[in-house]
């Protein structure tokens, strides 16, 4: 699923593929629910290539997020071992259905 | 057997530190020697010899007297015993020993033992075998051929080791202190069959287990006690007698000398057992409670993890995490017109690489390596996987484990280099700094909360988790949710309040365990334990709920059923609380096979108890006059004996014994014979 946009020299982000937003208008809510949906579905994000982005604020911002990004979708396997084995001992005992 | 000799080689008669405080008394021990018809004693004191004592005992009691030493030894106490032809230097060696163990905290090794004593082959030694402080196997391997007996703490210990042919030969002494005020002795001494009293001769006799017992005339099938004047068969006794003829006042004064720092009796009073008000059902609820404790703990055990789990996970604190980041981004972004070539800098913004704590990789090879190493499952291994294929396997993991792990030492090390970097630049311009977040850490303490809160849902629906046959009841026990916070405080002793946790119960696990961590007194070790309440419940065969009567019969089963724990069961007379059916079917038994591994005396009155259960030995109680003072007598036999005898040879019919006890003499028996014969014609 694709989370982060170039277009017309601005960056843009989306929860759900259709409806895109300016990146300077990103909150942590926003943020957390990207990170929480890529986890699953994977990181789909524009490559910001140099010059791309004209707007200083939106390229600062792209370049962190799509960092932090690229970074968290090389651990995704990582992330789901460890996550599945989370309390698995405990909850395969306790569990009622 | 005119060879056995009595021996009691456990004496002490030097108040030290290691002992209450005594005042030794040469008279009491002469009466004790004779009154327990001693052959041969040992004076053993903790770490030290008396030699003038030593002679002055010599001389003044009838019965070898050998010098001898307790010794605090690697945790252990062994018994060091000599011939008494080399006093002096016996003297000077154990003076040696006292001067290593001046108070009650030091011991000393085996090695310096071996220093003092360096030929311990001239000494018979016996280490606390089955009785406390018990010597460590460790120990004994190193000791070798110089250990063959040790001490035991009572009759059940020693038929056990007796049996027990990779065991050491027991044998059993009295620990006595020698003291003026000691009027009863006690019946703990051992018998050997030896002829001549020599240590020589006796540590031969202690290699053989065939040439040591518990008495006289029947090896191990009896032992001594009340001060030698009552004979008790190993297994199970009955004793008989009737109305106030001294059977509890025999069975407390048993009680009495068994009860020992060394030995433990259980001792079922008549009618302790039975419901005795209208608590008793609460009663019985909460003792099971207690009694399960260990049940509900291995039940839990998953869950106790799991919220130690939750130690470090703040909600809070993650939201502030991303808050902080989100905002110093978007304001170092909205500063972009003013950014100097300080906060310009590539690595002003560059974020600490994640890092790996490589936990999977170390569990998987963990896994792996157990497969190569497991011994018991090794043929259903080799079936499917070559041994050589999971060496490979291993070898492959363990160096994909050192890549990696070098490599996130060159990430940890970076991040340093950045973080100085970052650091320096800081100082140097007004540019808003970008807060560090590690998403991945966020992200499975967010998961770690989610699984946590799901886990928390279904602990909490009530289940049955385990129902356990025992003698005939079910136990049964189950989880369900708390329905207040009352239920919650009564699951710890401590009285505290859980009114403001409570309230976020229903709501989900995390919040509640945050509200549980703000009690102060609460321990977080108890925190798991407030989570799902657990319940235990006795179901009757037929699977309903116990009433008073059988809440009673489960009580005495289990009583029974605990003394295995025990080194001696004592009951009196459980017809008085119990029907005949329940005795016959269940209870009696229990008791068959329990006296097949630790000696029960058993009074009772009623037939069903005491003719059927088939005991080893018969002990008839019977009150006298003497002087006009009364005297308890006590008769005894094996059920199969014409006559019971009593110690002053005094002798009773047991056939006349057993139906004025059981069925309330001849003539009401054999009524009531002919009684269940016509109804049986009907």
């Amino acid at each position: 699923m694709k989370y982060l946009r170039i277009d017309s020299g601005k960056g843009y982000f989306s929860l759900n593929e259709k409806d895109w937003h300016e990146l300077d208008s990103i909150n942590k809510g926003d943020l957390l629910h990207i990170v929480s949906s890529g986890l699953e579905n994977g990181f789909e994000m524009d490559d910001p290539k140099v010059g791309l982005i004209q707007n200083k604020a939106h390229e600062i911002i792209y370049h962190k997020l799509h960092g932090k990004l690229l970074e968290l979708n090389e651990q995704r396997t990582r992330f789901r071992d460890e996550s599945e084995s989370l309390y698995k001992e405990a909850l395969e005992k306790y569990r009622t259905t | 057997m005119s060879a056995v000799k009595k021996i009691d080689f456990h004496i002490h008669t030097v108040s030290t530190v290691s002992d209450r405080e005594f005042e030794f008394s040469i008279n009491t021990l002469q009466s004790y020697v004779e009154q327990a018809c001693l052959d041969a004693i040992a004076i053993t004191n903790h770490n030290i010899f008396d030699k003038e004592q030593f002679l002055e005992i010599k001389s003044s009691v009838q019965a070898k007297v050998f010098p001898g030493i307790e010794i605090d030894v690697e945790g252990t106490h062994i018994l060091l015993i000599s011939e008494d032809n080399e006093l002096g230097d016996f003297k000077s060696k154990c003076d040696q020993i006292s001067m290593h163990i001046p108070d009650s905290c030091s011991s000393i090794s085996l090695d310096t033992l071996r220093e003092v004593f360096p030929d311990l082959s001239k000494y018979l030694l016996i280490p606390h075998y089955k009785k406390h402080p018990a010597i460590q196997s460790v120990t004994l391997e190193r000791l070798g051929d110089l250990v063959y007996a040790g001490e035991v703490s009572g009759p059940k210990k020693f038929v056990h080791a007796i049996r027990d042919e990779s065991s050491l030969v027991p044998l059993f002494f009295s620990d006595l202190r020698i003291e003026e005020q000691l009027k009863i002795f006690p019946s703990r001494q051992t018998f050997v069959d030896v002829g001549e009293i020599t240590l020589e001769s006796l540590k031969i006799a202690f290699k053989d287990r065939k040439k040591v017992f518990l008495s006289r005339e029947d090896g191990h099938k009896f032992f001594n006690l009340l001060g030698n004047k009552l004979t008790l068969s190993t297994g199970l006794n009955v004793m008989l007698g009737e109305r106030s003829t001294g059977k509890s006042y025999t069975l407390n004064l048993i009680n009495d000398e068994f009860s020992t720092e060394d030995m433990n009796v259980k001792y079922i009073r008549q009618f302790s057992l039975l419901q005795k008000d209208e608590d008793d059902e609460r009663e019985f609820s909460n003792r099971l409670k207690t009694s399960q404790a260990r049940i509900t703990e291995d039940y839990l055990k998953e869950f106790a993890v799991a919220v130690e789990g939750m130690k470090d996970v703040n909600r809070d604190k993650l939201d502030k995490a991303l808050d902080k980041f989100m905002s110093s981004l978007l304001k170092h972004a909205s500063e972009s017109h003013r950014r100097d070539s300080f906060a310009n800098a590539k690595l002003f913004t560059e974020s600490a690489f994640s890092l790996n704590n490589l936990d999977s990789l170390k569990k998987m090879i963990s896994s792996v390596v157990t497969i190569v190493e497991n011994v018991e499952f090794q043929d259903i291994v080799d079936k499917h996987v070559s041994k050589e294929s999971l060496r490979g396997l291993a070898v492959a993991l363990i160096l994909e484990y050192e890549r990696q792990k070098e490599n996130e030492l060159k990430k940890s090390y970076i991040n340093d280099i950045i973080e100085d970097i970052k650091e320096g630049l800081k100082l140097h311009t007004s540019a808003t700094t970008i807060s560090e977040i590690d998403l991945f850490d966020l992200m499975m303490d967010f998961k770690r909360i989610e699984k946590f809160n799901e886990l928390c849902q279904h602990i909490k629906v009530e289940r049955e988790f385990k129902r356990q046959e025992v003698s005939g009841f079910f136990k049964v026990a189950r989880r369900s949710s708390f329905q207040n916070a009352k239920d919650v405080g009564a699951v710890l002793a401590r009285k505290l309040s859980y009114a403001s946790a409570f309230e976020f119960y229903h709501a989900d696990g995390y919040s509640y365990l945050r509200e549980l961590r703000k009690i102060d007194s609460l321990r977080e070790t108890d925190y798991y334990k407030l989570f799902v309440k657990i319940d235990y419940e006795i179901l009757n065969s037929n699977g309903f709920p116990v009433s008073g009567g059988e809440r009673s019969e489960y009580r005495l089963l289990q009583e029974i059923s605990d003394a295995n724990e025990y080194d001696l069961l004592l009951i009196d007379e459980p017809e008085s609380s119990f029907d005949n059916m329940f005795l016959f079917s269940r209870v009696n038994k229990l008791i068959k096979d329990l006296s097949g591994s630790m000696p029960v005396v058993l009074v009772t009155h009623n037939s069903t108890v005491g003719a059927s259960i088939q005991p080893d030995f018969l002990v008839y109680t019977a009150r006298e006059y003497v002087e006009g003072k009364v005297a308890y007598k006590l008769y005894t036999g094996h059920p199969g004996d014409k006559i019971l005898k009593s110690r002053d040879g005094e002798v009773t019919k047991n056939h006349k014994v057993l139906l004025d006890c059981l069925e309330a003499g001849s003539e009401p028996y054999k009524e009531r014979k002919e009684r269940y014969e016509i109804l049986k014609d009907r």
